[in-house]
């Protein structure tokens, strides 16, 4: 896909989700991911997982753009590339101005304080062995930010009451606390160099529900006093829907839908978009008759390996016709509705669904 | 029992009755009570789900149910009463036990990759079932087990037969845990968090199965879940546990809509909407207990904004109390919802 129509493209996104500050904090274009699949140690790649191809968007200072999309869709690998903890197969990543695709290693290291990640699980992604303290102390050690002896606990402390936890918890251990403490915690650990992008991966899937909402509030209040730009990823829409200014709905390493939150959500034209948004249970028992109105796909996320030609969604999609195969559709703004959906046939309505 | 008094005497007709249901596991630091005496009823061709978050003692009680919480390696008490079609399932031999387990009764697992045994086919495991249970033969078998493969939308069901589990997506396997667990053509199906390893889109296709094959087979279904979503939608009756105990229950539409326990209250109204943009999410303060003895009082009673520290709900124990048509709360003040 060329590059400057995809950017005019993406431009060319206005929704409702306030003004844009300026220029945006992260551009990402055509990014591209594969992974070769090799028989044996030595062996030679037989096979190219494309797990993340042609994902562009923007992510602006102060506003959260939410990846939305199943297990296999790509949404995980196109943070790690974006935080160049996996390296680049093509495409651009410019983050505050400056090219990161091909950055080396040891160039990333500076510009990786200002963008952090937060994983799903807060079990696993902290030292058990290490206090509260030396957790959120680390990275600033790591970047020769932690000061002087007073200085450094006293960041510690006060990074402890940003996420609503208590200086004294700075002496305890990861195990004393509860999972939503956790994910403070490491919410605390990635604040600690100030960082301007949080990639929050799953951040609130592993909680319980009452403690979701707490965390979520968290990351709220923290993106609104800090001015930060987040790129959400999450698999539940009604999470994502709350958190987020834009939506980019994956489907098996590709971007399917794109644009403001209320627009994708109110008026998504994509027929996977369209089936993703129906398949939500919806906890208003009044909404039960809607039942007869879902949509359920057919068959399973194809082998990324060996992705369907032309769109990828067309062997559960159902108004998919013999161009589907042939042509891999672009992400453009077919019907004028304010934002792009990469369909040969997109709808308003989910229309000759097969229910 | 003081709790069942206010309960309307449809116990009779129950299917399945739990009464004073409660779990004790022996732990270095002490006891600990995982189920609280618990109680409730499913009738026959009922869907009644229990929700409730991780440690609120959902899913022990029903291995409790089923007599599958192993003393000796648990360290496990598990005391109350359990009656099924009119038989105490406590009272009966080890050998009774099997002959109900996996015929009458059957369980659908949550983690379909780790409840398959990894190098058997996937229809011989399936067939073991019919095998254990029916009067069927070996020849007869296999032929009953495609069948079955065929009704829970498995396609290709001969050649599914030889597969190994590996070769299944997790979506399948679901489906072939279903297939299994409808083979004897069970009274009662019990489905702990059967689609919450699965993607959204594969959900919906599992619980269609399984209101289809619950409505074919005329089974009763007893669906545990932390999504109230999946709840919602799927249950006629709804069952809010929380701290060991059952804090609501009642019809679906009317828990959900009109909840009379202020821990199911703050729970909805944690949850983010699809159709509403809120600037905040209300919360219920604090996180669910993790381990917890016999209280005297209400386990929510230090998250509970209604509670405003009176003494009743830190010192005696709210009984489940009729609140609505068919609809009971475990609070002391659910008057003042």
């Amino acid at each position: 896909m060329p590059m400057e129509r995809l950017s005019d493209r993406a431009e060319t996104v206005n929704g409702e989700a306030g003004p844009r500050s300026g220029s945006p904090l992260l551009t990402v274009r055509d990014l591209t991911k594969t992974f070769p699949v090799r028989k044996g140690l030595f062996g030679r790649p037989e096979a190219v997982i494309q797990a993340v191809t042609d994902v562009s968007f923007s992510i602006y200072p102060g506003q959260t753009l939410g990846l939305v999309g199943e297990s296999g869709s790509g949404k995980s690998t196109t943070a790690l590339c974006v935080t160049r903890l996996l390296d680049v197969t093509s495409g651009s990543i410019v983050f505050d101005g400056q090219e990161l695709a091909d950055l080396s290693r040891r160039s990333m290291r500076p510009i990786r304080r200002n963008m952090q990640i937060v994983f799903q699980d807060p079990y696993s992604s902290l030292d058990p062995r290490m206090t509260v303290k030396e957790i959120i102390a680390e990275p600033l050690r790591v970047y020769g930010a932690y000061g002087r002896r007073g200085q450094g606990e006293r960041k510690v402390h006060e990074l402890l009451e940003k996420v609503g936890m208590n200086a004294g918890d700075a002496a305890r251990f990861p195990h004393e606390f509860s999972g939503g403490q956790r994910q403070r915690i490491s919410i605390a650990r990635a604040l600690a160099l100030e960082p301007r992008l949080l990639v929050l991966d799953e951040p609130v899937s592993a909680l319980d529900v009452s403690v979701q909402a707490q965390v979520t509030n968290l990351l709220g209040d923290l993106q609104e006093a800090m001015g930060l730009a987040y790129l959400f990823i999450a698999h539940d829409l009604a999470v994502v829907h709350h958190v987020s200014d834009w939506i980019a709905v994956m489907y098996l390493g590709r971007i399917v839908e794109y644009g403001s939150v209320d627009q994708v959500f109110s008026q998504p034209t994509h027929p996977y978009t369209q089936a993703l948004l129906s398949a939500i249970p919806s906890a208003d028992p009044t909404k039960a008759d809607d039942l007869d109105e879902r949509i359920i796909l057919t068959g399973e996320i194809p082998d990324p390996a060996d992705p369907p030609s032309g769109c990828r969604f067309r062997t559960r999609c159902w108004k998919a016709e013999p161009t589907c195969a042939e042509v891999s559709p672009e992400l453009v703004d077919t019907l004028g509705v304010g934002h792009p959906s990469a369909c040969h046939f997109p709808e308003l309505q989910a229309s000759g669904v097969h229910r | 029992m003081k709790e069942e008094a206010a309960r309307p005497s449809r116990s009779e007709e129950a299917l399945l009755s739990v009464r004073d249901l409660a779990v004790d596991f022996e732990l270095e630091g002490g006891m600990l009570r995982a189920v609280d005496r618990i109680s409730y009823d499913v009738h026959p061709g009922e869907i009644v789900g229990i929700v409730g978050e991780s440690g609120s003692g959902k899913s022990v009680s029903v291995l409790a149910v089923l007599r599958l919480l192993n003393v000796y390696t648990t360290g496990a008490s598990v005391t109350g009463e359990v009656l099924f079609e009119g038989r105490d399932l406590f009272e009966l031999t080890a050998k009774q036990m099997r002959e109900i387990r996996g015929k009458d009764i059957t369980l659908i697992f949550q983690d379909p990759s780790s409840s398959w045994h990894p190098v058997l086919g996937v229809g011989r495991q399936v067939a073991e079932v019919s095998l254990a249970h029916g009067k069927m033969g070996p020849d007869r078998v296999r032929q009953h087990v495609e069948g079955l493969f065929e009704s829970v939308g498995i396609p290709n069901p001969r050649i599914r037969y030889e597969q190994y589990p590996h070769e299944y997506s997790g979506g399948m396997k679901q489906r072939a845990m279903i297939a299994m667990a409808i083979a004897n053509r069970p009274k009662l199906l019990i489905a702990d968090e059967p689609t919450t390893a699965l993607d959204v889109t594969i959900q919906s296709q599992v619980l269609e199965l399984l209101r289809n094959v619950t409505a074919e087979t005329g089974a009763a279904l007893i669906l545990i879940s932390h999504d109230i979503g999946v709840i919602a939608e799927m249950a006629d009756r709804v069952i809010v546990m929380y701290g060991g105990r059952v804090m609501e229950e009642g019809p679906v539409e009317q828990v959900l809509l009109s909840p009379r326990h202020p821990y199911t209250r703050g729970l909805l109204s944690s949850l983010p909407q699809i159709d509403k943009k809120m600037a905040r999410l209300p919360t219920i303060p604090g996180s669910p207990p993790q381990m917890f003895q016999a209280l005297a009082g209400c386990p929510f009673e230090p998250r509970c904004g209604l509670s405003g520290d009176r003494d009743p709900c830190r010192e005696s124990r709210p009984s489940l109390r009729q609140c609505g048509e068919d609809q009971f709360s475990a609070c002391h003040f659910f008057e003042e919802l």
